[in-house]
């Protein structure tokens, strides 16, 4: 779906999403997710093969195209990126989903040359996995699965983490240690069950 | 684990951590106690990040990457450029998949065929031959095979993606598998069109049946899959006894022998006319919803095909036509000389039994009007009997009906400037006559030039073209260009594919002279239309020079190009000198006088729209369909105002432009008017769908939801076209409107920021109005009176009469409701003195009713019908609100609820009138109940009139009735809401003095 907002109104829906209007944030979302999307068929069609994009430069540049000059502050770069990091979450999650059941369901889902070059089956499963372990660390602590949501969909900084989740930055070094240990053993339980 | 546990887990690791490695293990030990398993917990936590924690804090790039890659979407088979999106179906004959073809970037349907069907070389080159031939015969009912080829043992077949359903899947839908009569008579003509086409040209199809045909959404019909046959059938001396044998081999492959015909099942030979059985079949099972000859196996059907007759179709269905039951019979006829011996002949009978069956059920519904809707039937048929026509792109597709072009402004190399905006302003016209071609809206273009960075004016060049069809995903461009050429003009149009920028087509014309200039263009465009492979019969359809609907004129042109420029930005007022001077250079220059028509009811001026109307009716032969659809439709808005009618031409035009708002948003508009604010509503919405970007959709939208009391929903949709940058007062109006309901008047900053926004803007006197609507609804009169008096002089300056005529009238009946006879009647003479018309009539009328003037009134009555016969407005609104409150100035109140009777369906578009006339009568009847009711209807829907005097008089009726029934409680409440609201009135106002007197009896 095309984008029927101006820059403008993705300002103020951040502005109303940081003010607490959590559905402003319903609104948001689908507009980032399209977005990259957007972006995904256009870069990919530019760039020559084998051309890797980071995520962060994705979700930047989904910014600049979104907010564009409209706010150049760096709370609104924030939060914009805490929205993205989301979006960019379920992306990723979605796509190697649907790779990983192609490959249970050995179904004949045509994986261009390209694609497999980048991302190993292997790789594949682990997102799965982290997206499942992540949600139930959800249901534990929000906070902290939120910060690793952040910081590893969104790369955002610890202190650009604790400004949009509104605490301080020793809080998200904390909740990002435990999280991390917690998705680690998670992560090796699952193998070796799966072993 | 419940949070609880985690948390309590967290706060040890965390403490853990900040110790020495080394010293961790004591410490646990220490902190944990007896709690074994905390501690085990947090140990193992502590190992876990000791490891490796790195691959969490990596960023996912390489999965991005991955992702990416897919996004581009090659797959890896040798289908080389085509990227499979989903499985459509699965039959006998292999499977139909979805998919995109990479290089020209649209949707495909692709079939594989298995093996077995593709070993014979002989039967493959046959197939192939006959699903070519008739591909290229380019029948708009004949699906478009783009490719045909062969992979491994698979063979494939590229055909156009037609978005719908099988026919088979459409009989489905019903519970009964049935399909109504007219609906098949429509698929069951395409179905035959087609078959006409190929048998013409030696195809015979030779597997018929419901899986075969598509149906599209809009009810187009495809018939896929000619040539096929060619690859099952028996070979020639192969097979040739009936039976089992064989229908068992065929039954296999096929699915089902039902749709065979007699000589088809034995084997024999078959010809054109075994399609026409088949088709005869399909038809006897849509209308009947079983098929003509059942059986549990192949065998109990073949032979059921060679034996039985089938039930006459009247058994199952008795409402079956007689007429189409034969039809069906000797298309059905075993023996095949006694058939349709061609598809023409079927077609032709067909058409006559559509034709019949319109025509019954149209004039059935009203025989009086039947000449009237007879022209409209013709226009209906027009567009049913050809739903072949639409744009239809074949041969070498480069876009396909649904897709959205983008036009870029002309490269005008001339020096010239009457070249800038004109020539493409022409081509979006010759451009739009085509029902499935959608231009991407100007106003969207400014929208996303200013998501670009850019300035919002900027003139679209090819390469911001390009950028825009990037960033919008559009799937093509059309740039033009114009250059001198000694004293010749050469004018090039060129169709760049928006994604990577390959040309598709350009072609060039010369014109010998500048007034050649338009022809020429339109000329070019004809034929780049073909270029790009839409069907010639689609053309000829839908191409009418638009030199002849519009204008030869290039300074006529030129000027209603800057009319529309100004037009979509809402500078409507500013837009009409150029309207006005197109007219004036060309008075046959249909479109201006339409749009004129519409601009001018738009600023409140019905007069001027009725005669514009008029003319641009006069005018339609010249133009093309869907410019006649339009006009017609504003012809019956605001010249005859029949809006029946008008809704019955809108919804042809949905119907043969389903893509297009604004037949949705005139629905809405015409619903509005009648007073039914919830099809507004669903028109408004339907309009939004189509196209969100539209702006003027959202304007009835608002207003139907402001009628509707639901403020919050309407002021979004506002909000939506203000972010438009529909820059529209009407809708400032609304705001105001709410925001006044919202904060009972208290906001008024909200309030002033509305009126401030109108400021030294043309149509400034709207937002006075505004104010002595307020002042007015406060009981302010004589402030109320002096805003008045100035938005009268404000609009009479601005050239606006008819607008100053009816605030004239409109402050009559202010003054005649509040007993102000005196006034009432000097406002009159002032409003007919300003403009005698629809815009004062109306209004004049109903304030000297409210005074006794019955003779006046009368007259007033007689001219409004003269002028107006069949306007629904009028005569069912204002003529028995008028008269009714003559009768009550009579004294007779029983007869004046009689004449409100009728105005009852449309009440909600009157502004209170009926309701406070009926309370009052009531009241005078001592009907306290009834007249509660009918007060209480003001009081409930506010969002109907917002500003409406009777709004606050309504709580004086409402206390009067209560009081009347004796229910001094509410009586008292109602007076005291009166008296609020009139807190800060005019002490001197009689109905406010004898309003308090009332409260103190009832106190």
């Amino acid at each position: 779906m095309e984008t029927s907002t101006s820059s403008q109104s993705v300002s103020q829906l951040l502005r109303r999403w940081t003010d607490g209007d959590l559905g402003a944030l319903d609104q948001l979302l689908p507009l980032v997710y399209s977005e990259l999307h957007r972006m995904a068929r256009r870069h990919m069609g530019q760039q020559p093969s084998g051309h890797t994009l980071q995520t962060t430069a994705l979700i930047h540049e989904a910014y600049l195209r979104l907010v564009g000059q409209e706010a150049k502050h760096w709370e609104n770069r924030a939060h914009f990126f805490g929205v993205a990091a989301q979006a960019m979450r379920h992306i990723l999650v979605d796509y190697a989903r649907a790779r990983h059941a192609a490959k249970r369901g050995g179904e004949a889902r045509a994986v261009s040359v390209e694609e497999a070059a980048f991302v190993s089956v292997e790789r594949v499963e682990e997102m799965v996995a982290l997206d499942d372990a992540l949600a139930e660390l959800a249901r534990l602590s929000p906070r902290q699965s939120r910060v690793v949501e952040l910081r590893y969909f969104g790369g955002l900084s610890v202190a650009e983490t604790a400004e949009v989740l509104k605490v301080s930055s020793d809080t998200v070094t904390r909740d990002w240690n435990q999280a991390k240990a917690w998705l680690h053993r998670e992560l090796d339980h699952n193998k070796e069950r799966d072993a | 684990m419940t949070p609880e546990r985690y948390q309590q887990i967290g706060s040890v690791f965390d403490a853990a951590l900040e110790r020495e490695p080394a010293a961790r293990a004591a410490f646990l030990a220490e902190a944990c106690g007896a709690d074994e398993a905390l501690r085990r917990e947090v140990a193992s936590l502590i190992a876990s990040h000791e490891q490796d924690t790195h691959r969490i804090e990596n960023s996912p790039d390489d999965v991005a990457a991955g992702w990416l890659a897919a996004a581009k979407s090659i797959p890896r088979h040798e289908f080389a450029h085509f990227a499979m999106i989903s499985l459509l179906g699965k039959g006998g004959m292999g499977e139909v998949w979805l998919a995109e073809d990479s290089q020209l970037g649209r949707k495909v349907a692709i079939k594989l065929l298995p093996t077995e069907f593709t070993t014979d070389a002989d039967r493959l080159r046959r197939f192939e031959q006959e699903a070519r031939a008739a591909s290229a015969l380019n029948h708009p009912n004949i699906i478009t095979i783009h490719e045909i080829g062969k992979v491994d043992a698979t063979l494939f077949i590229v055909t156009e993606y037609i978005e719908g359903e099988t026919l088979r899947e459409r009989m489905k839908d019903d519970a009964e598998q049935r399909v109504p009569e007219t609906e098949t008579l429509e698929v069951a003509l395409q179905i035959c069109a087609a078959l006409t086409a190929a048998h013409h040209a030696g195809i015979v199809h030779r597997d018929i049946k419901p899986e075969n045909v598509m149906v599209r959404r809009d009810g187009y019909a495809k018939v896929l899959d000619f040539g096929l046959a060619k690859l099952t059938e028996p070979l020639p001396g192969g097979i040739s006894e009936p039976g089992v044998e064989h229908s068992t081999e065929t039954g296999a492959v096929m699915g089902t022998p039902r749709y065979m015909s007699p000589e088809q099942a034995r084997g024999e030979k078959v010809d054109a006319r075994t399609d026409i059985w088949s088709l005869g079949v399909v038809v006897y099972e849509m209308i009947a919803g079983r098929p003509p000859f059942p059986g549990k196996t192949p065998g109990d059907v073949i032979a059921a095909i060679l034996r039985d007759e089938p039930p006459p179709l009247n058994e199952y269905v008795p409402g079956a036509s007689p007429e189409l039951a034969r039809v069906v019979t000797k298309a059905m006829r075993k023996e095949r000389a006694e058939r349709y011996q061609t598809a023409q002949d079927l077609l032709a009978d067909l058409k006559e039994l559509k034709q019949a069956v319109t025509t019954r059920t149209r004039v059935g519904l009203t025989p009086s009007r039947s000449r009237r809707r007879f022209l409209l039937l013709a226009v209906a048929l027009l567009s049913l009997a050809v739903p072949a026509g639409w744009f239809y792109w074949s041969r070498k597709p480069a876009i396909t009906a649904r897709d959205t072009i983008l036009l870029a402004d002309f490269d005008n190399r001339t020096g010239d400037d009457i070249f800038d905006g004109t020539l493409k302003q022409g081509l979006a016209i010759q451009l739009q006559q085509s029902p499935f071609l959608n231009l991407f809206p100007e106003a969207r273009i400014r929208q996303t030039l200013g998501m670009m960075g850019r300035s919002p004016n900027e003139r679209v060049t090819a390469e911001i073209a390009r950028e825009i069809c990037e960033r919008r995903n559009i799937k093509a461009l059309i740039a033009g260009s114009i250059a001198p050429l000694g004293s010749h003009y050469v004018i090039t149009l060129e169709a760049i594919n928006g994604q990577n920028g390959e040309v598709l087509a350009r072609e060039q014309t010369e014109a010998e002279s500048r007034e050649q200039v338009l022809r020429a263009l339109s000329q070019t465009a004809t034929r780049l239309r073909v270029e790009l492979g839409e069907s010639l019969s689609s053309i000829q359809r839908f191409d009418k020079p638009f030199v002849e609907g519009t204008t030869s004129k290039l300074e006529a042109f030129k000027a209603w190009s800057l009319g529309i420029e100004n037009s979509v930005s809402g500078k409507i007022i500013e837009a009409i000198p150029f309207y006005r001077r197109a007219v004036e250079i060309d008075p046959d220059f249909a479109q201006a006088n339409s749009v004129l028509s519409i601009v001018y009811w738009g600023t409140g001026q019905p007069g001027l729209a009725a005669e514009y109307a008029e003319k641009a009716y006069r005018l339609r032969e010249r133009v093309g369909e869907y410019e006649n659809l339009r006009l017609t439709s504003s012809y019956h808005a605001f010249a005859t105002g029949d809006l029946n009618k008008r809704i019955e031409v809108l919804q042809l035009l949905r119907r043969g432009y389903p893509l297009d708002p604004s037949g949705p948003i005139d629905l809405a508009h015409t619903y509005l008017q009648i007073g039914q604010s919830e099809p507004a509503v669903a028109e408004g919405r339907e309009a939004v769908r189509l196209n969100p970007t539209f702006a003027p959709a959202y304007w009835p939208l608002a207003l139907a939801l402001l009628r509707l009391n639901r403020f919050t929903e309407a002021r979004n949709a506002i909000a939506q076209a203000l972010q438009l940058n529909l820059g529209l007062i009407n809708l400032h109006s609304m705001l105001y409107q709410i925001v006044f309901i919202e904060s009972a008047g208290g906001d008024k900053e909200g309030l002033q920021k509305q009126i401030d926004w109108a400021r030294g803007k043309p149509d400034e006197y709207i937002a006075v109005d505004l104010q002595t609507g307020t002042t007015a609804f406060a009981g302010q009169s004589r402030k109320s009176r002096e805003l008045a008096l100035r938005a009268i002089d404000m609009a009479t300056r601005g050239g606006m009469k008819e607008v100053a005529a009816r605030y004239a009238a409109e402050l009559a009946t202010r003054n005649a409701v509040l007993g102000n006879c005196l006034q009432a009647r000097s406002d009159t003479a002032l409003a007919l003195t300003l403009e005698r018309g629809r815009a004062s009539l109306p209004n004049s009328a109903l304030a000297l009713a409210l005074c006794g003037e019955a003779h006046q009134v009368k007259s007033f009555v007689d001219e409004l019908t003269k002028c107006c016969p069949q306007n629904t407005v009028i005569n069912s609104l204002w003529v028995p609100m008028i008269r009714a409150a003559g009768e009550l100035k009579r004294g007779n109140a029983t007869q004046a609820v009689q004449q409100l009777q009728s105005v009852s369906p449309y009440e909600t578009a009157a502004q209170f009138w009926p309701q406070y006339l009926r309370g009052i009568s009531y009241l005078k009847l001592r009907r306290g109940a009834e007249a509660t009711g009918e007060f209480q209807k003001i009081l409930d829907h506010r969002g109907e009139a917002p500003l409406s005097i009777l709004y606050p008089l309504a709580y004086i009726g409402k206390a009067r009735a209560a009081a009347l029934s004796g229910d001094l409680t509410t009586s008292r409440k109602a007076y005291q809401d009166f008296i609020t609201l009139w807190k800060d009135a005019d002490a001197d106002l009689s109905v406010l003095i004898e309003a308090k007197k009332e409260y103190e009896r009832v106190r």
